[in-house]
């Protein structure tokens, strides 16, 4: 088997990463400069800095590989399908599935700084399954919590007037009790 | 710290569309730049098509209203479900929803009114056209399009024998009844194009004397047929092959006992499909929430405390709360999830299907 194609990205402190394109296409944002042929002499990633680029291509290249357990543990259950061996490919499809997600959750417990700058960079990249990881991560920051509390959690000041914000409070009073 | 300062409002939106009615609601308090993100339509409508659809059955004749709904929304601590599932994935609860559908998905439900339909966020592919059928007591049936401009389009069949009509399903801008005045009594399923605005009929499955039902199951119509006093219920779809629309069996499903003879009432009808492959299915005395897949039943509610019908309707939560116009207090209906009495009689309040505990 070929040796698969590789890719260098280049982050916006000029830090260069040689990723497969495999990992690197889960960004939907570099698939489409691989397929406009944008390759020559790396990907230039201006919004993303190296620290969270690294942490990133973390990410994708353990879902990449995953991707590419599974497949492979597919193609062979099919070529086999006659002699009852799938199911050991199944098991170890779903071993690779409890490990993803215990990945992904540990991924995820970091400072909110870095998890913004993950959003951030995962938005930028469009990569939709870390996009969605994120996403759920602060919105779980803020369920339960009350505006003020929202305030203090994400450093927003309160620019509304006392009688703006009772206002607002009675549009919708059982949300607040 | 102000990071969240560079948190584009499209990456907050992602993040706003994840939670509960009630954290979106109170997000709206946190700030000037916080607040449009979630009071847009495009936002509105967006996150209601993400909630999971739900089933709301009520007791004939108990008004639903914004007001009412709020109000008991304040309960914080439902009532056990009647037959706890610990390991069920969705379950019956006693709880009244937070918020209902958008005036526009489901209309005000007002005593004489029987509207049935699924809710406009139901299928995003659909044309922005006609959802429901609306029927008032005493007068000609009439076809009402709801969405995006009430209109209406009736009165329908002109000196039909029948003005029987059944609830109606709304699948990709067409609507159906298995029992229409269109039909003539013929008994075949009526469709209604909300593009070209014109009725055709399709043979319904073989099934003489069997009760159909309309709903729809991924995408497709679907009947359920079951006779009275019977345990059994048949589903079938209506599959478009070549050579125009045949109607496939599905699913051969097997019941709990009807808790009561019903008359030429069948024992049991599917009302919809909700997330997860769970049949809804009323009937007699019981709701039963029943798995496709796995082919058993997964949770069942017993209602045969109710009086008389129970309405049901569908939903998916939205942040719009209907117009305060609407908002007359209830019959001393479901104040605080005690059994009430609701005229001399004991009914079983209002039940949901939820995912949430």
């Amino acid at each position: 088997m070929a040796s698969p194609a590789m890719v260098t990205l280049i982050s916006s402190d000029d830090a260069r990463f040689e990723v497969t394109e495999a990992a690197a296409t889960m960004s939907q944002t570099i698939r489409h400069m691989i397929e406009d042929g944008c390759t020559d002499g790396g990907i230039p990633l201006p919004n993303v800095p190296a620290r969270t680029l690294a942490k990133v291509l973390e990410y994708c290249n353990k879902h990449a590989a995953a991707t590419a357990a599974e497949s492979s543990a597919a193609g062979g259950a099919a070529a086999g399908s006659d002699s009852g061996s799938s199911s050991s490919a199944d098991s170890a499809g779903k071993d690779d599935g409890v490990d993803l997600a215990s990945f992904d959750k540990a991924f995820v417990e970091v400072d909110t700084d870095t998890l913004y700058d993950l959003l951030l960079a995962a938005n930028y990249l469009d990569v939709k399954t870390l996009l969605d990881l994120c996403c759920q991560k602060v919105a779980d920051m803020i369920r339960g919590k009350t505006p003020e509390q929202i305030r203090q959690t994400f450093g927003i000041k309160n620019d509304f007037s006392p009688e703006e914000e009772e206002k607002i409070r009675k549009e919708n009073q059982w949300a607040f009790e | 710290m102000s990071s969240s300062a560079y948190l584009f409002d499209d990456v907050l939106t992602e993040i706003l569309l994840r939670l509960p009615p009630e954290c979106v609601l109170r997000s709206r308090a946190v700030s000037r730049r916080w607040r449009p993100i979630t009071t847009c339509p495009a936002f509105v409508e967006a996150y209601s098509r993400r909630r999971p659809l739900e089933l709301l059955a009520y007791p004939d004749g108990y008004r639903i209203g914004s007001g009412a709904k709020n109000a008991l929304a304040r309960r914080h601590d439902p009532p056990p479900p009647p037959v706890p599932r610990p390991a069920a994935p969705r379950r019956f609860l006693r709880r009244p929803p937070a918020v209902l559908a958008a005036p526009q998905e489901v209309p005000s439900l007002q005593p004489g009114h029987a509207a049935m339909g699924r809710p406009a966020v139901a299928d995003a592919t659909a044309p922005p056209a006609a959802r429901c059928w609306q029927r008032r007591r005493g007068t000609r049936p009439q076809v009402v399009l709801l969405h995006p401009f009430h209109r209406r389009l009736g009165p329908v069949a002109e000196g039909c024998s029948n003005s029987f009509t059944s609830a109606c399903v709304a699948i990709r801008g067409t609507l159906y009844w298995s029992r229409h005045p269109e039909a003539g009594g013929s008994g075949d399923v009526v469709a209604f194009d909300t593009v070209s605005e014109a009725f055709r009929l399709i043979p319904s499955p073989p099934l003489a004397g069997h009760h159909l039902r309309t709903f729809e199951m991924d995408g497709r119509l679907a009947v359920s047929a079951a006779e009275a006093h019977s345990r059994r219920m048949d589903v079938w779809a209506l599959e478009d092959g070549g050579g125009g629309e045949k109607w496939a069996c599905l699913l051969r499903v097997d019941l709990p006992a009807p808790w009561r003879r019903a008359g030429w009432y069948p024992s049991y009808e599917a009302v919809a499909v909700l997330g997860g492959g769970l049949l809804v299915v009323a009937g007699a005395g019981w709701v039963v929430l029943y798995d496709v897949k796995g082919k058993r039943t997964v949770s069942r509610a017993d209602l045969s405390g109710s009086v008389g019908n129970m309405s049901r309707c569908l939903f998916r939560e939205s942040l719009v709360t209907l117009p305060e116009a609407d908002a007359r207090p209830c019959p001393r209906a479901v104040p605080d999830g005690s059994t009430p009495s609701y005229g001399g009689n004991k009914f079983g309040g209002t039940w949901i299907v939820s995912n949430e505990h």
